[in-house]
């Protein structure tokens, strides 16, 4: 439970200065640290003490405190009372001299040394070590900073920062001697990134040129290559054309065809067993592009065996069906003599 | 302003070298060899039942596929959403990444089977001289096989690009994530995704490879179902009119969506469920806690691929 400062000191809000500095030397008196055995803590101690009495002692600081506070009547009310004494933004200095804005949820960095090896040799490293500011101490409330945390009174708290489930108070002056805003974080990191870059680029061009006058093929080899480039390409244009031509196939059913996936048959005859529905392409979810009635006859173009689907045709219609849906699905494979002997 | 769940990732992530490197490869393998993977096998099944009109020789891995300016499109989509998952993994599992890191580690992942590539060059030059003039002259036929063509060489080099900037791009937008001061998954336990344990994965990229497969072909009957039903619907039947034939691809398409949706959803809880049973979130006994895992993680997937074709 966070006490006020009078609560602290052991007498009323409406005290005399008197009785304030009275109760200042009854606490200086059991707090100094020449009186104490556990001096850090006696010295934590008396500074809060000195810092209290600070507020209390001038007039004017007093007067803005109690302002504060004036609306508790009881001491169980005053005992709750936490005064909000923080803000979400502030403007500051930075450890390289980079004034910027920080606000609640920003990135604040510290460089650290760490110690690293890799198998038997050990070195130091440096690494930024980040924390999240929680939240940021308003400057104009530094007398009520007490209230709420305990802190070092030499110094003035800039941030409550978090890490993990603990809280840690950064100084304004550490954070200006020591500490980088993220703005001035990714200054660093953009110029060590654009030398990685520029050291990466010309790696690059080096291993492009090495490997390129290794991987050169001759002339030869080149003029040879297009030419077989090119009768290939006539060869399956021809074929292509051919399909395209007497089995009405589609540029994607002529590189089944041609990958062996789709056989064209010999444009036997057959009936429909049932009305059937013909699809774009041989699997059952394609689209279906038109139907047909029971008992109808069809010419037989192409098979699917893997899919159990056959293309037909139909007066001037042409799409696939199911093998059951005919009454012979027999699909007798059809030798292109013409293009074999191209071959 | 209310600032009491900011948190800060309490285990310890390590910035040294060594670390990223793991991290990469494990952003890497689930990027490439879970998911892309996946969408590689789907893309394969969709190409098998006429769709794509590649050939039936046709793998997803090829650098062009086909003549078709779209179909290559799609791929140099895959491609960067791949790529877009590693940065994101890597970002997310490094939490803080510098612009160096960013740059190098993206262009490993981006040029690493040409890295693997120049390296046995050097291999085989300096321990097989006798095989380097072959493997120089194959190395040289194939890149000139490739080049020779404007258009696989614009696809080939657009791919690179898209990788690069995909991957580069998305390591950012991970480690934003990891580091919102609201975010609380994987901040207090060292080595997880998600809350689960890296060695989870060694096993998980089952379940995620082939539940991923169903995700992907509810998108595409949702697709399929779209195209039917704008080709086919006939208006009249709206006002009463008789549709007089068409059901069955309608009932086809829309029976397949329905039931691909319902098992999707099914999918999706499952996993999640699995996800709070392995970070612990789940109060069970561990034979219970086994069961479950097999269950969803091993079985139910070998059931669906076996049995059904619920994985395009």
């Amino acid at each position: 439970m966070a006490k006020t400062h009078y609560d602290i000191f052991g007498v009323s809000p409406d005290a005399s200065q008197e009785e304030i500095k009275a109760a200042y030397r009854r606490l200086a008196m059991k707090y100094h640290p020449d009186r104490n055995q556990d001096k850090e803590s006696s010295d934590s101690k008396m500074k809060e003490i000195n810092f209290i009495y600070s507020i209390l002692s001038n007039p004017e600081k007093r007067k803005w405190y109690d302002s504060t506070i004036s609306h508790y009547s009881t001491s169980e009310e005053r005992s709750a009372y936490k005064p909000y004494v923080y803000c979400n933004s502030i403007t500051v200095t930075d450890s390289k001299g980079r004034t910027t804005t920080i606000n609640v949820g920003d990135t604040i960095y510290y460089l650290v040394e760490i110690d690293k090896s890799i198998i038997t040799w050990k070195y130091k490293s440096k690494e930024y070590f980040d924390v999240i500011i929680k939240q940021i101490f308003d400057p104009s409330k530094r007398d009520l900073f007490s209230q709420v945390i305990k802190f070092d009174f030499s110094k003035t708290p800039l941030f409550l920062v978090h890490w993990g489930n603990s809280e840690m108070i950064i100084y304004r002056e550490d954070f200006e001697n020591l500490w980088i805003s993220s703005a001035t974080y990714k200054t660093i990191d953009k110029r060590k990134g654009v030398i990685t870059g520029i050291v990466l680029v010309l790696l690059v061009g080096f291993l492009v040129y090495h490997f390129a006058n290794k991987f050169t093929i001759d002339t030869e080899t080149k003029a040879r290559i297009d030419s077989i480039q090119q009768s290939n390409k006539e060869i399956i244009e021809e074929e292509k054309a051919y399909y395209k031509e007497n089995y009405f196939a589609s540029e994607s059913e002529v590189n089944y065809i041609l990958s062996k996936y789709y056989i064209p048959c010999t444009k036997e005859e057959t009936k429909t067993l049932k009305r059937i529905e013909l699809f774009n392409i041989p699997d059952r979810l394609g689209i279906s592009v038109d139907e047909i009635k029971k008992g109808e006859s069809v010419i037989k173009l192409l098979q699917c065996p893997s899919l159990y689907k056959i293309k037909i045709k139909y007066g001037d219609k042409v799409g696939w069906v199911s093998e059951s849906s005919l009454e012979n699905s027999f699909c007798d494979f059809e030798q292109n003599d013409n293009l074999e002997e191209d071959e | 302003m209310d600032t009491s769940h900011i948190v800060k990732p309490t285990a310890t992530v390590s910035n040294s070298l060594f670390s990223k490197i793991k991290r990469f490869f494990a952003a890497a393998l689930l990027a490439d060899f879970v998911l892309g993977n996946a969408i590689n096998v789907f893309i394969e099944n969709l190409n098998k039942k006429g769709l794509l009109g590649l050939g039936s020789d046709f793998q997803a891995y090829q650098m062009i596929w086909g003549e078709s300016i779209w179909l290559n499109i799609l791929h140099l989509l895959i491609l960067g959403l791949t790529a877009g998952i590693f940065g994101f993994i890597f970002g997310y599992l490094s939490r803080r990444v510098s612009l160096s890191e960013k740059i190098i580690f993206t262009f490993f992942y981006v040029f690493i089977r040409l890295i693997f590539l120049a390296l046995s060059s050097v291999i085989i030059e300096f321990f097989i001289p006798s095989a380097a003039t072959t493997w120089n002259e194959v190395i040289g036929l194939t890149i000139y096989v490739i080049t020779s063509s404007a258009f696989n060489a614009t696809f080939v080099i657009l791919g690179y690009v898209i990788m690069f900037a995909s991957a580069f791009y998305l390591i950012d937008k991970g480690s934003k994530v990891i580091n919102d001061p609201y975010y609380t998954t994987d901040k207090s336990i060292n080595g997880t995704l998600l809350d689960v344990k890296w060695y989870h994965y060694f096993w998980l990229f089952i379940p995620i490879s082939l539940y991923t497969q169903i995700l992907l072909n509810l998108l595409y009957k949702i697709g399929h179902t779209i195209v039917n039903l704008i080709s086919n619907f006939k208006w009249h039947t709206i006002f009463g009119g008789s549709d007089g034939g068409k059901g069955n691809a309608f009932d086809v398409a829309w029976g397949s969506l329905f039931f691909v949706f319902i098992v999707a959803m099914i999918v999706i809880y499952l996993m999640d469920y699995l996800r709070r049973v392995l970070s612990g979130e789940t109060d069970q006994h561990w034979g219970i806690k086994l069961l479950i895992s097999l269950g969803i993680g091993i079985v139910i997937p070998f059931l669906i691929l076996f049995f059904t074709s619920l994985a395009g």
